[in-house]
This record gives C-alpha cells, sequence and structure tokens, in this order.
C-alpha cells in the first residue's frame, strides 16, 4: 500500500483522471472530496462491500418465491405509484 | 426521443457506465419474468467475468408502496434528466424462500430510452441492502 501524508488542501492523483483532496481534519475525522469519471463508482468501503455481498449472494435467484409472494398482494391496483421522487 | 415501455420492448439491452459493486456488470438484459405482469423482471448479464449471472429483480412498486428513489445530480449525470424515462427496481435476494429480500438501498435505476443503467445508491440509514422484499401484506 502507497502511504502519503498529507494536510489539509493538499489533493493526491490517482492516474490522470481522479483527484482526491483532503477538506478538513478533525480529531480522529478526516473530510475528504472525490472528482472522478462518470465509470469510476465511489462508495464509503463499507457501504461497497455490502451492496457488493448482496448482490453476490443473491445471484442465480428463483423468481418462483417472488412470484408467490406478489400473488398473494394487490400490487399497485390503480397503477399510479411512481418510485421516482420527481420533487 | 421517445419513453420506451420495458414491458413491450423486453427483452431491453442495458449498460451500465458504474460497474456493478462487486461483480463488475457493465452490461446485461433485462427481461420480464413470465407470470408477473411485467412487476418481476431477470437480470442477465453478459461480457466479463459475471457473464451468463442473473438476477431477479422487482418493481418496488408492487412491494413496497412508500418506496421513492432519489435521484441526486451524480446519478442523473449519468441516467440523464428525463425523469420520466427513468424505471426503478431493486435486486431479489429469495435465498431463504419465505422470507425474500430487496436491495432497496442501491436500486437499479434503468433509463428506458437510453438503456443506460446504475445502482442509485440511497441515503444511509434509511433503506439496507437486505430489507424485507414487501411490507406487511394488505388486509
Amino acid at each position: 500500500m502507497l502511504v502519503l501524508t498529507r494536510t489539509p488542501g493538499d489533493r493526491i492523483r490517482i492516474g490522470d483522471t481522479i483527484t482526491v483532496t483532503v477538506l478538513e481534519v478533525r480529531g480522529d475525522h478526516v473530510r475528504i472530496g472525490i472528482d472522478a469519471p462518470r465509470d469510476v463508482t465511489v462508495h464509503r468501503d463499507e457501504v461497497w462491500v455490502a451492496i457488493a455481498a448482496e448482490t453476490a449472494a443473491a445471484a442465480g435467484g428463483d423468481s418462483d418465491a417472488v412470484l408467490t409472494l406478489l400473488r398473494g398482494r394487490s400490487p399497485d391496483p390503480d397503477g399510479t405509484h411512481d418510485p421516482v421522487d420527481r420533487g | 426521443m421517445d419513453t420506451v415501455d420495458l414491458l413491450t420492448a423486453a427483452p431491453v439491452a442495458v449498460h451500465f457506465p458504474q460497474p456493478m459493486p462487486g461483480v463488475g456488470v457493465t452490461d446485461g438484459t433485462l427481461d420480464v419474468v413470465d407470470g408477473s405482469g411485467g412487476l418481476l423482471w431477470q437480470l442477465t448479464a453478459s461480457g466479463g467475468p459475471a457473464d451468463g449471472l442473473t438476477w431477479v429483480c422487482a418493481d418496488p412498486s408492487a412491494f413496497r408502496p412508500d418506496f421513492t428513489v432519489d435521484i441526486d445530480a451524480d446519478a442523473a449525470a449519468v441516467l440523464g434528466d428525463d425523469l420520466d424515462a427513468l424505471h426503478v427496481l431493486v435486486i431479489v435476494n429469495a435465498t431463504d424462500p419465505a422470507r425474500p429480500t430487496g436491495n432497496y438501498l442501491a436500486p437499479i435505476v434503468v433509463n428506458t430510452t437510453t438503456g443506460t443503467a446504475m445502482q442509485v445508491l440511497q441515503g444511509t440509514g434509511r433503506w439496507a441492502v437486505d430489507e424485507p422484499l414487501a411490507d406487511e401484506p394488505r388486509t
């Protein structure tokens, strides 16, 4: 692992397109800013790990159980619910 | 461009500019699950290390009518700003068939016009990756 010492305001470049900026150090908390291209996913590590583990566990799933659950419900009978928050 | 009705257009090719975390899926196909009325979908990865892997995805409105997706500026930059073109799905984990869960923390949002898709992270603490797929059954 590459280890660098930086102070607030300093930046780190990763390749040609990613910049990490140390914004603030307060106690044991560090605020950082990340500029990355749109095709680069940026997540907190614990969030990335949780999503990755769940996606891997869900792979190859059978739809039968979900179909059974679906048939026991009355899903959006009017077709009016819109899950996208359009503000 | 006209908005595409997923059910009519299925199977639909989708592209993830940001690979799905952990599995590296960048391309795939969405096809409706027979008998689901367009509320369940199968995502099949194509290409890359996850080639051929499948996931069951659900329309959240069928299971959690209170679920809404926040499209922040970063997500809009990827998916486009035509909110009418966006279709939301959650990945289902039915490892326990009696208690399927849905990844409501990172739903898949598909731009039905362009086929661009993205797992859009919702505010942590609000939803989990293994949320019970459905809220309490309606009586």
